[in-house]
């Protein structure tokens, strides 16, 4: 699996990372791509809508809370859009409501933070998975 | 009146009895009698009226006949018949008895027969007429019988002597010789003659003349007998004169009773026997009699023989020869000593009866049936100035007010038309032209028939009364209240001008029981009950009745209606006065009052708030609905301080007496106090009440009660809803914090997490990838400072306040946190105790920021012991002296308690045993002591619960030292 996502770049899935918080920014595409994954960071929603990752993107790593557009806002902005993306989720907040309301827009993983590498890995193979 | 005739006396039947007239005796039976009385015609319109004098004259052997033929009839009637004597009715005004008198009296045949009229007393014959038209006598009617036979007895017994005289003389030859006067004249004639004729002849002719005389005078010897006889045997003193008056005759019955002989009576020796009062009256009217050669009469008094007078009518009546010459004149004197007896005491009677009328204080006066003035007494000939003949034109000499003559007209002439009681009040014009007010009163006087025959006027002087009920009325009219009176059966008979104005309507319309169309149509039927029932029972309605009457522009009023009775001396009604009063504006105030009371008792029942009055030597208690209600009392209780005193809270007892007898003493009562009703419940009242007056040392004591149990209930619902919104408000923040700070703390802790991740996956790569987990490391590093960072942060949050320092009293701290707390204490059920020392030294520290930490411990002991049901929730505060200089709280629960492994957590931050805490306030608290030098512990009890526990030194001199500016969860976190 591993070896599957780390052979040849050009074939990597790109995974597109959307959080505020800049360690997250920093740490999680390092992860990624230590997992075989192309990765992509951005600092909001509005800059990964402007960016050309959107069609590329296989699955987007999505902060609920955000300064301006939210992650649920971003996934219905792409649902809308007819671009729809695996989602895993990630948020410092323990909050019931969000992880509900996530999953009813079809999240595929909700991951509190922190969140272990095992536990995100399962989360990106359920993506991809998925689609 | 009218007699029932007894048997016709007989006079004079002896033989001395006429032998004075030296007429020969005749013997004559009482049948004889009765035979020869001779016939009689009545001629007359109402012959039904002389019925019963139609049967005295039958009875007494009369033939009667009565004829109302015309007086053609009437006269051939006469003539054919030739009664002895005519009766002619004249009792009918216009009727022609005069004529057939005056015609019978013309005709020879007739002129003989005498003629009686007949009228009634009141429209007496006109006696010079009859005597003119011949009649030779008159009766009026009702009449003595006796006296009427006697009447028509002397007449026909005149007449027949007459007639025989006449006879007698025509058989002697002479002409017409009727008396001696005549016969001389005669014999003188014959002398004459002789001397003319010559003797032989003439002396046959004297011959043939003493023949004839001799037999005249047999003829009249025999006359003379029976006149004689007739005479002697009539009842009345009968006389005969000369016609130069002087008397030759008295009968027999005349010598008899005044006991006198003929000699001595006859030419004018008869007046010895008149009385000498009315001598002089009766000689005159003989004188005067004489000379008129006309009949005559005279009232007097005749001495009888033993010297007792009685009264006589004398009549006197001429005897003519056929050429007209008076020959002899012919008296009847008739006994009316009965008659004027009874006339005298009527006289009498009526003269008393004047003087009575003539001196009474009132003016009478007597009116004929047609309202013709008769009589006025004195009285009023004075009052008015005038005289009884001025007076019957009272009508047209202003006697009589002019304003006043309209109306008086107008009522006697409807009395007298319809009979009826004459009542009139009017002003009379007194002599010096002063108008009094009169009332006059006028009764009919009726005769057996109900015929009104008279008058009598009585004219009363009210002026007085008159004057009064002006003035009265001036004032009744002025008086600006509605006034009316009613008679005895409740019938208005007068309403003031006020009330007329009041109503607008006319007096006609509203007497009597007209009024009622103003009362108000919901109040008629109960205000005329409850008049009618006044005026049966005749008692004042003082109490009066209400009702609404309409005002002339139709808008109803409200009035108090009052009447009282005016009686008289024995207790009757005379009439009823009233009143009427204006109550509107009280009925309407009235109304506002109830309005304002009811609103006033809503008010009082809304606020629960009753007010009282006590009276408080008396006892006397005013209670309003409320205060009843609040007491539970039943209203109709008697309310005594005692009363009250016995529903007061036991532990509230001494407090209410003792401010009680402070506010007796002018000290304003306010005080908060439970009262135990008798359905046991408790309430607790709020009193203030003050003494406000202070009349006679009779001290009132006013005020009012509020039942504030509500309220209470309400505060502490309302401190508990603000407690459990702080409870809320603190976890909310706390939640909030808390996910604050779990945010802020993932964030790094997620960066360290996933570059750890990354690092031992580049390390264990191969080649391991060094650099890469060198910069992995790093960003670890960096991530971990900044989660420090966040905590920090945290710990200056917490102890941010401005740290002060003073010196304060540590129980007076723990009582305002107890005080604080108290409500969220008893709402928890948690049961607080508190030992403060007596002895406690100050401490230097902040105040808010220890009793934060007390409240902290407080309230974390209270929350342990939520779950507490199987025993009291014991709370317990203390405060003492920890080795010389140190002061020591402690706060011991029942509660849950911690375990072993917990003690070394309890002070950590975020840690926490329950289920909505984040763990801060213990971490917190343990901060701020340490802050002060201080030391904060917590020791689990042997039974349950926990005892948690700070010390703090008295003189924290150094407290500026240990500002926090540094990082106070570092020292936490080197305590236990």
């Amino acid at each position: 699996m591993e070896s599957k996502h780390g052979e040849s770049n050009s074939e990597r899935s790109l995974v597109s990372v959307v959080d505020d918080d800049e360690s997250i920014r920093e740490s999680l595409p390092d992860l990624l791509r230590e997992f075989g994954f192309a990765a992509r960071a951005f600092s909001s929603a509005e800059a990964f809508l402007s960016s050309d990752c959107v069609d590329k993107t296989r699955c987007l790593i999505l902060d609920i809370v955000m300064p301006g557009m939210t992650g649920l806002d971003l996934q219905q902005e792409l649902t809308r859009r007819g671009q729809e993306v695996p989602v895993i989720f990630i948020t410092a907040r323990k909050e019931e409501a969000l992880r509900a309301r996530a999953f009813k827009q079809g999240a595929v993983r909700f991951l509190n933070k922190p969140f272990s590498d095992t536990a995100l890995l399962d989360a990106l193979n359920a993506a991809l998975r998925a689609n | 009146m009218i007699k029932k005739p007894g048997p016709l006396r007989l006079h004079g039947s002896s033989e001395s009895d006429v032998a004075h007239l030296s007429i020969s005796e005749v013997p004559v039976t009482p049948s004889q009698q009765r035979r020869h009385k001779g016939s009689i015609l009545v001629i007359g319109d109402e012959p039904a009226s002389l019925k019963l004098l139609f049967t005295i004259l039958t009875e007494d052997g009369y033939a009667v006949h009565e004829r109302k033929l015309d007086l053609e009839s009437q006269l051939r009637f006469v003539k054919d018949t030739l009664p002895d004597l005519v009766l002619v009715d004249v009792r009918k005004p216009g009727t022609d008895g005069y004529q057939v008198c005056a015609s019978l009296k013309n005709d020879p045949s007739t002129r003989s027969i005498p003629v009686i009229f007949i009228s009634p007393i009141d429209r007496s014959v006109n006696q010079a007429k009859a005597l003119l038209s011949g009649a030779v006598d008159y009766v009026t009617d009702p009449f003595d019988a006796e006296e009427v036979l006697w009447r028509i007895e002397t007449h026909i017994s005149l007449r027949r002597l007459r007639e025989n005289l006449k006879s007698a003389a025509c058989n002697y030859g002479a002409q017409a010789v009727t008396s001696n006067e005549d016969l001389e004249r005669a014999f003188q004639e014959i002398h004459v003659l002789t001397q003319v004729t010559g003797r032989k002849h003439a002396e046959e002719k004297v011959r043939q003349a003493a023949r004839e005389l001799q037999k005249a005078e047999e003829a009249l010897r025999g006359s003379e007998r029976e006149l004689g006889f007739i005479i002697n045997t009539m009842p009345a003193l009968v006389w005969s004169a000369r016609p130069d008056g002087s008397a030759e005759f008295f009968n027999q019955h005349y010598l008899a009773y005044v006991g006198l002989p003929l000699e001595q009576l006859q030419g004018s020796g008869w007046t010895v026997a008149v009385h000498p009062d009315d001598l002089s009256a009766v000689a005159a009217t003989w004188q005067l009699t004489l000379s008129s050669g006309k009949p005559g009469e005279a009232e007097a008094r005749l001495r009888r023989f033993d010297g007792a007078y009685r009264w006589f009518l004398c009549r006197a009546n001429p005897v003519r020869d056929d050429s007209g010459r008076i020959v002899k004149w012919y008296g009847t004197n008739i006994d009316i000593e009965d008659r004027k007896r009874g006339e005298g005491a009527l006289l009498a009677r009526e003269l008393s009866w004047r003087q009575i009328v003539d001196n009474i204080p009132g003016l009478v006066a007597t009116q004929s049936a047609m309202g013709q003035v008769e009589f006025l007494n004195r009285q009023t000939l004075e009052y008015f100035g005038k005289t009884n003949e001025e007076l019957k034109n009272w009508a047209l000499i202003g006697v009589v007010h002019p304003d006043d003559l309209p109306r008086v007209i107008e009522a006697r002439t409807k009395s007298i038309e319809t009979g009826q009681i004459y009542e009139v009040e009017h002003r009379c014009r007194r002599a010096d032209g002063v108008y009094r007010w009169f009332q006059v009163r006028g009764l009919p006087v009726r005769d057996a028939e109900g015929e009104i025959t008279a008058w009598y006027l009585l004219l009363t002087d009210i002026d007085d009364r008159k004057k009064a009920e002006e003035a009265m009325g001036a004032i009744v009219n002025a008086i600006p209240i509605l006034a009316w009176s009613t008679t005895p059966d409740g019938s208005a008979d007068f309403f003031n001008q006020r009330w007329l104005e009041y109503t607008g309507l006319p007096a006609e319309q509203v007497k009597g029981w007209g009024w009622q169309v103003t009362i108000h149509p919901d109040d008629v039927e109960r205000l005329v009950d409850r008049w009618k029932l006044s005026v049966a029972s005749g008692s004042a309605t003082a109490a009066g009745a209400e009702a609404r009457m309409r005002r002339f522009d139709g808008a109803y009023r409200w009035f108090l209606f009052r009447a009282n009775p005016l009686r008289d001396e024995s207790g009757n009604v005379l009439k009823w006065y009233g009143t009427s009063t204006d109550i509107d504006d009280r009925k309407r105030a009235e109304a506002t009052l109830r309005q304002a009371y009811d609103s006033f008792a809503d008010a009082q029942r809304l606020s629960r708030t009753g007010n009282f009055i006590v009276d408080v030597l008396a006892d006397d208690h005013i209670w309003s609905e409320e205060l009843y209600r609040i007491f539970e009392i039943d209203p109709a209780t008697t309310i005594k301080l005692q009363i009250v005193h016995d529903l007061i809270h036991p532990e509230d007892l001494p407090t209410y007496d003792a401010r009680m007898a402070l506010s007796f003493g002018g000290a304003d009562f306010d005080l908060v106090f439970r009262i135990v009703t008798r359905s046991g419940k408790v309430k607790r009242v709020h009193a203030a009440a003050h003494v406000i007056e202070r009349v006679a040392g009779r001290p009132l004591f006013i005020g009012a009660i509020q039942d504030v149990t509500e309220s209470k209930n309400a505060e502490e619902a309302l401190n508990k809803a603000r407690s459990e919104l702080a409870h809320v408000a603190r976890v909310t923040t706390l939640n909030a914090l808390t996910a604050s700070i779990a945010h802020e703390v993932n964030q790094p802790l997620s960066g360290i997490l996933t570059n750890a991740s990354t690092c031992l996956r580049m390390l264990s790569a191969d080649p391991p990838n060094v650099e890469g987990a060198r910069e992995t490391v790093r960003r670890i590093v960096r991530d971990g400072n900044r989660a420090s960072d966040v905590i920090s942060r945290l710990r200056t949050l917490f102890s941010k306040k401005e740290f002060t320092s003073e010196s304060l009293d540590l129980n007076e701290a723990t009582r305002e946190v107890i005080a604080l707390s108290l409500s969220d204490l008893q709402r928890s059920q948690v049961i607080l105790r508190s030992e403060l020392a007596d002895d406690l030294p100050p401490v230097t520290g902040d105040r808010v920021q220890l009793q934060q930490v007390i409240l902290n411990l407080v309230r974390n002991a209270s929350d342990a012991m939520t779950t507490v049901e199987d025993r009291p929730r014991d709370l317990l505060i203390k405060t003492e002296r920890d080795g010389g200089d140190r002061v020591r709280i402690i706060v011991k629960d029942v509660g849950v308690g911690f375990g072993p492994e917990a003690a070394d957590k309890l002070f950590e931050a975020f840690y926490t045993t329950k289920d909505d805490g984040m763990g801060i306030g213990l971490s917190v608290s343990r901060a701020i002591i340490e802050a002060h030098h201080g030391r904060l512990w917590a020791v689990a009890n042997d039974g349950p619960g926990a005892t948690f526990s700070f010390s703090i030194p008295c003189r924290s001199g150094t407290l500026a030292d240990s500002q926090p500016t540094g990082n106070p969860v570092d020292s936490a976190r080197g305590a236990d």
